[in-house]
């Protein structure tokens, strides 16, 4: 009855990793925002010659503003989380006392006054997880958002690569390799970025499971 | 947990839980009382959050948990309540007694039961359990800037929270039976925790008039006969709100 204290100040500290990986995400789709202006203000210099790019570029800047903004959503959902996970500790801290103190009382009355008292902070401990819990549902879209993102900067590098070469003699050209090497070294950030949060979301997913079947 | 009956005339009864050996060494040893009138109980200083398990135990062997009507905070410490959540989980209707002064600090160990405070005014009240009444006296600044200790006139036990206090070791006994040897155990508390001479003289000249016969602290040994008097004469001469200089 009072084994889920550890899978209470699990899910608390999922939480609150959850929210170290958000931020870094964020710092990268800024990274590939920024970027994506800058592309496409390059490619309009190169005037009709890297269309391909040019609308790439853009649609990357519009898809991280999206995620941006999705981004900013979740990191404030993860701050309502952490406090609702945060009461869940306290709470299971007060289930902790109150359990042990029961198996040390004999009399049948006292005992069930510090059952139900048991039983009602179990029902706060076990809505605060289920509150948690919901943050996950959150997770996929994200992942795909990521997904887009990163076709689109896999196409973007792979069209700026093609054109460059095709339109070597273009006054604009000598600025597009460092550009294409930004792309590339966002693109290997982004991509391990991904893969570290698509990993996180089982593991949340897996915590949050674990400390809701607990309080079942 | 130790538990001692201190007084039973089949109306009133005191008993006290103390010299806890389960505890950890971290945690100081402290004395919660509980007062059983007819079938209303009050628990004065219900203790910390740490040793709450053991202090329900120990409660719950003595009396049923839905008597509790009361809880008396003498003042704002956590070793004195910092369990009253865990306690008003168990009962909700209970009355928690404690100084204006502390009321909304209080509050941050859980706003839910804030509507059972029931506010001591600096001058004191009369509280009522069962068919007895109890003084609640003013002990300003000992140490506590709202501080209130409870006076039982049938029995004559003035219980005087951190008043007479003594870190003793867990297998002492409850009462004090050699005060001289005693003081020792008493004296750098005293003059580290009480601040302040006129408020120990205004404590003295309202609690001597009582006609106390047993002076029951938060911490330490319980003070019965001769050692009442002794106590009050060896208050009386310690020189307090002074700290000497580190050398």
């Amino acid at each position: 009855m009072c084994s889920r204290k550890d899978n209470v100040n699990l899910l608390y500290t999922r939480c609150t990793e959850l929210r170290e990986q958000v931020l870094r995400i964020d710092v990268a789709v800024e990274k590939i925002k920024d970027i994506s202006i800058n592309a496409s203000i390059l490619a309009s210099q190169t005037g009709s010659q890297m269309r391909v790019f040019s609308e790439l570029a853009s649609q990357i800047e519009k898809t991280s503003r999206k995620m941006k903004s999705e981004l900013s959503d979740l990191l404030g959902n993860i701050g309502e989380s952490t406090k609702f996970a945060l009461s869940a500790v306290v709470v299971t801290k007060r289930v902790d006392k109150l359990c042990l103190a029961i198996s040390g009382v004999d009399r049948k009355a006292n005992r069930v006054i510090i059952g139900e008292a048991i039983r009602k902070n179990q029902e706060v401990i076990q809505a605060a997880v289920s509150r948690v819990s919901r943050i996950a549902r959150s997770f996929d879209r994200i992942l795909r958002r990521f997904e887009d993102l990163l076709n689109r900067l896999f196409l973007a590098l792979t069209s700026i690569r093609v054109e460059a070469d095709l339109f070597s003699d273009h006054s604009g050209e000598q600025n597009i390799s460092p550009l294409a090497d930004s792309l590339e070294e966002l693109l290997a950030l982004i991509t391990k970025e991904y893969e570290s949060f698509r990993g996180f979301t089982w593991v949340f997913k897996s915590t949050a499971q674990s400390a809701t079947a607990r309080g079942a | 947990m130790k538990k001692t009956v201190l007084y039973d005339d089949g109306n009133i009864q005191w008993v006290v839980f103390g010299r806890d050996s389960s505890k950890p060494d971290s945690i100081i040893d402290t004395n919660e009382y509980l007062v059983q009138c007819q079938d209303e109980t009050i628990l004065i200083d219900p203790g910390g959050v740490e040793i709450f398990p053991n202090v329900l135990t120990a409660v719950s062997e003595h009396v049923e948990l839905n008597t509790i009507k009361a809880f008396l905070c003498s003042h704002q410490d956590p070793d004195i309540m910092s369990s009253l959540p865990l306690w008003m989980a168990l009962t909700p209707d209970a009355k928690i007694y404690l100084s204006w002064l502390w009321e909304g600090f209080v509050s941050h160990f859980g706003n839910e039961f804030s509507s059972n405070f029931v506010q001591i005014p600096d001058e004191g009240l009369q509280l009522t359990l069962g068919q007895s009444s109890f003084q609640l006296v003013p002990a300003h600044h000992l140490h506590s800037a709202g501080n209130f200790h409870l006076f039982d006139p049938c029995s004559g036990i003035l219980f005087t929270g951190d008043v007479g206090a003594a870190l003793l070791p867990v297998d002492h006994g409850m009462f004090v039976e050699d005060f001289e040897a005693h003081t020792q155990f008493m004296e750098k508390f005293h003059l580290r925790w009480m601040p302040s001479n006129s408020a120990k003289d205004i404590w003295l000249n309202r609690v001597r008039k009582l006609g106390v016969k047993m002076i029951c602290p938060q911490h330490g040994a319980i003070f019965k006969g001769e050692n009442v008097e002794k106590f009050f004469d060896w208050f009386d001469d310690l020189e307090l709100g002074k700290l000497k200089r580190a050398s």
